[in-house]
Parts: structure tokens; C-alpha cells; sequence
């Protein structure tokens, strides 16, 4: 391989590697999960954690209420594997916060 | 009778009852159950559990309260139902302080409570009961039926000054006066005319709205004179306590005697 | 016989448009203990138990509604929760807190729908207690009988009650409730009444926010995206929406008009 070629591979090497990896800008103050396989409780911590700005969600930015719909969406399908009570606590849990956070996103466009 | 009828089928059945029925006045036609004397009309017996208790039961003089207390008083402050035996008033309860027993009523101060040797004053099972105090009305302005005395006309003169809230103050900003015609669900009837005013001077909204007028535009409907004088409608007060159906005209201005 | 069809059509409707009517009639108030009472019975008859009898009163001087209504999960509608005694063993719904450990004012609290009772029923009754004559723990005079006095519902001014202190509610449950910082506070407003000669409503967010949370009435109870775009009026709070979901049934009852319209008429 010549060094020209080796230096395409590496920056080709480098621009996957930052697809792959996917991080979004976005502000320190929202952690997010990168993976949407949870382990055994972490699908509750992030359930606490999105769940957790509902009652301040009036004072969040339109793209933090965003990413917030987004782990909402995320999240859905493994509450949904849940065993029977879990599921249907959980995923009224989880709509209500989601439908809260879309309520608040909603009012803050059509202003 | 069905609602706006054909002409041809109004007359038939206007001749039907004309033919049967030797009536010269639209009074006749209504099954108006008859009155009882002025002092006794609006009296009424209470016996929920009084018999089954061994106790005679209560009888409750309208025309004496109502000089003291607006409907509103009883019937939404208090929460007294408009139907007789449905409240569940027991000697506990007033002894507690609730339905007749409240304070600033019959509270044993304000006036005679719920003890020995006053049992009899209610538990005496006779609608004619105090009849005798009647008499002290005879300057009252008068009216034709019930109890003789025009008291929306009393009320305006002075002459009664009920206390209108024991606790729940109305508010100055709820005048609602609005009046309206009501079409007669009978062709050939004149319109009845009614008013706001005279019915807020003694009742809250909520004495009437939603449960016997529905709020919602053209929901109350077929409220015709036999569901009044089945207790409904108007006839929840219209036929026992306030004005009976009796007085035509004071409703339809336009009926001819 | 068209004549004859035609005449059974024209009863049918009429009898059918009578009977969809009000009844021109005052309705029956339910008792001060007995305002706020639930029934529930999803499953209770066919599993061969009486219905549910959830009283609010008991509850709401304990818990806030949020803590039930949001973190637990209950519905708002009776029945429309679905709850199952496997729910209740699992430690969710009514088993969140009755579950033979949790402490409340100094007594464990009775666990329910427990795999102890077996055939004996009389703990089942405890709750599944429609139509039975149950002595319950808390006697209603007894347990408010130093709450501030109110007119209607439960005779109760649960608002001045918490105000006073003399009920705690609880809002937080370990395990379940989740850490949330605190509500941004909501500037009081005015309401437009639709009816001449009514007051305007003054709503306050804030003393709303002292029993319930932000997702327990949006989007669900009151949809609309800025003030004003949700038209509704008394007839549809009347009939148990909006404000009536809590305010016919379990909060202070709608009879009282100047509660809320209280705004003078400029």
C-alpha cells in the first residue's frame, strides 16, 4: 500500500467509525443511552431518567424535548417485553410522559 | 299527544276530546291533582324512618320557613333534596349539626334543637300543624292558588326579608336575569314566558342546573305539561311549594280565564 | 301495513327519544363518606368476590394524587385500569402499598390479594366489600373530624387541610416514584367564561400542582396546545370531562359555581 492510499484508509477508517458510532451534539445535561438493548434494570434507570424532567419539561429546549421523545420511542419496544404487569404499568407510565413531553413541544412551535 | 301535529289530525283529535270532555276551560283538560287548603299547601310529611322507628312523622310547614331562609338556604346550601323521604336526615345528624340541627337553625339557640320537650313541634305527624299562625300572613299580597300569597310580590315589597346564604355568600357578580318564551307544545296554547329574576332571588343556579335543566342548547326538551305534573321540570317546586300549575296565567300571560 | 310499520317506527323513536332525555329531576348527592367512592369490578364477580370499594378520602389525606394516578399508574376511570390480583401480589397497583411491609403511621399496611388468605375470604372482603356490611379501620367523622369544614362533596376543605398541615399527603414512593426536580411554577389565568353574565374562572395552576402532576392532565384531560384552543363548556365539563374528571366525582363537586367563577365582570 503506497502512503497516499494509506491515508485515504485511515480517514475512511475514521469518517465509519464516527457513523458508526453516532454520537449527536447535543447538551451536557441529557444523558443518552447508545444502545437500544437494555440489560436486566438498566431499562428502568433509563425509564427514571427520561421520565424524571416532567415536571420541569416547561424549561427544556425544543431539541431536549426532542431527544426526550426519541428514548421514549426507543424504550418502547423492550417495555413492551416486559411480563404482563410490568408491561402495562410501565407502558402507561412511559406513554404519559411521552404524550406530556410532545403536549409541551408542541406549545412551545406554535408560539 | 304527539308533538306539532298535522292539521287534519289536530282537528280530530281536538274534537275527540272536545266531544268527550264537557270542559269551558284549559284547566279542565290536565289531570291538576286537587289543592289542599292555603295553609296546608307546601306542608309536607316526612317519614323516611320516623314510623319505622316508632315516632310519628315529621310534618314540615314551607311557609313558615320560607319568610326566614330563601330556598337556596336548604336546598343547595344544606343540601336538603327537593324530593321528600330521599335525604337521609336522622336524629344523629342533627344533633351533629347538619340538615335542620345547623347551626344558626335548629341548633337548640337560634331556635328550639333536637331534644326533649320539643319532639312534638315536628313529630306530629299533622299537615295542618300551626295553621293558626297562618293568620299573621293575611296582609301578604294575594294570589290565587296555593297558599293565597303572592311571595315573589312579598318579597319585592319587604314584607318577608329572608336571609339568602348561612355561609355561602352568593356572589354580587352572578346576576343572571335572562328571560325567554317557550312555544306550547299544544297548538292553540299561548307561550310561556319565563324569567331569571324572580327564580335567583331565592335559588342558587345549581338548585335547577344541570339535573333538572339541562345547560346544553336544546337538550331540555318535551317538557311538556304532563312531565310537570309529574314532578319534573317545573313541577318540581311548581306543584307542591312554589305557585301550583293551577295559576295558568302566571306562566302564560296570554291564556284567557 | 306500511301505515301500520310506519306508526311502530314513529312509537319507537318517540319512546326512545323521551327516555334519552334528562329526567327533569334533581339528582341524589352521595353522603360525605360516601363522596369519592369507587367501584371497581373488572374480574372481582367472575373470580367470585364482591366489587371493590375504594374510598378517596382515606387515601387522599395520605398520598398525593400524583403518587397513585402517575407514578403507581392508576387510570383516572374506574375500571379502566384492569388491575389483577397477580398485579397486586407482584407489588404494583394496590400491592405498591399494601403489601404487608410498608408502614403507615405506625401500622403495617394489610397486603392484598396476599397468597396467605387462602379460602378465607374475610381478608378479600377488606376491600371486596360491595354490598357487605365490612367494619373498616378508619370511621370517616372519627379520622376528619379536625379538618377544616366545607360545604358539598366531603364536607371537607382539603384544600385548606393541607394548608394547615394537618394532612402530609405523601408523594414519593421508593421503588417507584421517580426523583424529579421541582415544578416550574405556573403563573395563575383567567378563563373566559361563554356565558353572559357569568363570571370569568381564575385557574391556578399552583394549587392544582400541590396534589397532581403535569402528565396526569396533559395531553390527556386538556389537549390543547395554548390556552384558549381546547373549546369546551360546562356542558362537557357537566358531563364528566375536563375539569369534571376529578371535580364530579373525587375533588370539590361542580355545584358550587362561584368556586371558580369568581373574576369580576369588567
Amino acid at each position: 500500500m503506497t502512503m497516499k492510499g494509506f491515508r485515504i484508509f485511515l480517514v475512511m477508517i475514521i469518517l465509519v467509525e464516527g457513523l458508526l458510532c453516532s454520537v449527536p451534539v447535543m447538551s451536557p445535561s441529557i444523558f443518552i443511552g447508545l444502545s437500544a438493548l437494555y440489560a436486566q434494570d438498566d431499562w428502568k434507570k433509563e425509564f427514571e431518567d427520561i421520565c424524571s424532567r416532567t415536571d420541569d419539561a416547561m424549561i427544556l429546549t425544543k431539541d431536549e424535548l426532542r431527544i426526550l421523545i426519541e428514548r421514549c420511542d426507543r424504550l418502547k419496544p423492550f417495555v413492551e417485553q416486559l411480563s404482563e404487569t410490568e408491561r402495562k404499568v410501565y407502558l402507561r407510565r412511559l406513554q404519559m410522559c411521552r404524550d406530556l413531553y410532545v403536549f409541551v413541544l408542541e406549545s412551545k412551535e406554535k408560539k | 299527544m304527539p308533538y306539532k301535529t298535522g292539521f287534519i289530525k289536530t282537528v280530530v283529535l281536538w274534537g275527540i276530546l272536545l266531544s268527550g270532555v264537557p270542559a269551558s276551560s284549559e284547566q279542565e283538560f290536565w289531570d291538576l291533582p286537587p289543592l289542599p287548603e292555603a295553609s296546608e299547601y307546601g306542608n309536607v310529611l316526612i317519614d323516611r324512618i320516623s314510623l319505622k322507628n316508632r315516632i310519628k312523622p315529621v310534618a314540615f310547614s314551607h311557609w313558615t320557613h320560607r319568610q326566614k331562609y330563601t330556598c337556596r338556604v336548604c336546598h343547595f346550601e344544606l343540601e336538603f333534596n327537593m324530593k321528600v323521604n330521599t335525604t337521609e336526615i336522622t336524629e344523629a345528624a342533627n344533633k351533629e349539626g347538619r340538615y335542620c340541627g345547623t347551626g344558626g337553625c335548629h341548633d337548640g339557640k337560634t331556635a328550639f334543637g333536637h331534644d326533649k320537650p320539643y319532639c312534638e313541634k315536628c313529630h306530629n305527624g299533622d299537615r295542618s300543624y300551626g295553621k293558626e299562625k297562618f293568620s299573621e300572613l293575611r296582609n301578604f299580597p294575594k294570589s290565587n292558588f296555593g297558599n293565597g300569597i303572592n311571595w315573589v310580590k312579598a318579597l319585592e315589597k319587604g314584607l318577608i326579608t329572608p336571609v339568602n346564604y348561612l355561609t355561602i355568600k352568593p356572589s354580587d357578580e352572578i346576576s343572571y336575569d335572562k328571560g325567554f318564551s317557550l312555544e306550547a307544545e299544544w297548538r292553540g296554547i299561548p307561550v310561556a314566558v319565563f324569567s331569571h329574576r324572580p327564580h335567583i332571588k331565592w335559588l342558587d343556579c345549581n338548585n335547577c342546573h344541570p339535573d333538572i335543566f339541562n345547560i346544553k342548547k336544546k337538550t331540555t326538551k318535551h317538557f311538556e305539561m304532563t312531565r310537570m305534573l309529574n314532578g319534573e321540570f317545573c313541577g318540581v317546586c311548581h306543584m307542591t311549594v312554589a305557585f301550583p300549575l293551577n295559576d295558568c296565567k302566571r306562566c302564560h300571560p296570554g291564556m284567557r280565564e | 301495513m306500511r301505515r301500520v310499520s310506519w306508526a311502530l317506527v314513529f312509537i319507537f323513536v318517540v319512546v326512545g327519544i323521551t327516555l334519552a332525555q334528562s329526567d327533569g329531576v334533581k339528582k341524589k348527592r352521595p353522603l360525605p363518606p360516601d363522596y369519592g367512592k369507587v367501584i371497581i369490578n373488572n374480574y372481582s364477580e367472575a373470580a367470585g368476590l364482591s366489587a371493590v370499594v375504594f374510598d378517596h378520602w382515606l387515601h387522599r389525606a395520605k398520598f398525593t394524587c400524583r403518587l397513585c394516578h402517575v407514578d403507581v399508574g392508576f387510570a383516572m376511570k374506574a375500571g379502566a385500569t384492569g388491575i389483577k390480583a397477580t398485579d397486586n401480589m407482584n407489588g404494583y397497583y394496590c400491592g405498591a402499598c399494601h403489601n404487608g411491609k410498608m408502614i403507615s403511621e405506625d401500622r403495617v399496611v394489610f397486603d392484598s390479594c396476599s397468597k396467605r388468605t387462602g379460602q378465607d375470604t374475610r381478608m378479600c372482603e377488606r376491600c371486596h366489600s360491595s354490598g357487605k356490611n365490612v367494619k373498616k379501620d378508619y370511621e370517616f367523622s372519627k379520622f376528619t373530624d379536625k379538618f377544616p369544614k366545607g360545604r358539598f362533596g366531603n364536607g371537607i376543605d382539603w384544600e385548606k387541610t393541607e394548608a394547615e398541615g394537618l394532612v402530609k399527603p405523601v408523594d414519593f414512593l421508593q421503588g417507584i416514584s421517580i426523583k424529579r426536580p421541582s415544578l416550574t411554577i405556573q403563573k395563575d389565568f383567567a378563563l373566559g367564561s361563554k356565558q353572559e353574565g357569568m363570571p370569568d374562572i381564575i385557574f391556578s395552576h399552583k394549587k392544582h400542582t400541590i396534589w397532581s402532576g403535569c402528565e396526569l392532565c396533559h395531553p390527556e384531560i386538556f389537549v390543547g396546545v395554548k390556552r384558549g384552543s381546547t373549546k369546551y363548556s360546562m356542558v362537557e365539563i357537566f358531563e364528566g370531562r375536563y375539569c369534571g374528571v376529578c371535580h364530579s366525582t373525587v375533588a370539590f363537586p361542580l355545584i358550587d359555581c362561584q368556586r371558580c367563577h369568581i373574576k369580576p365582570v369588567s
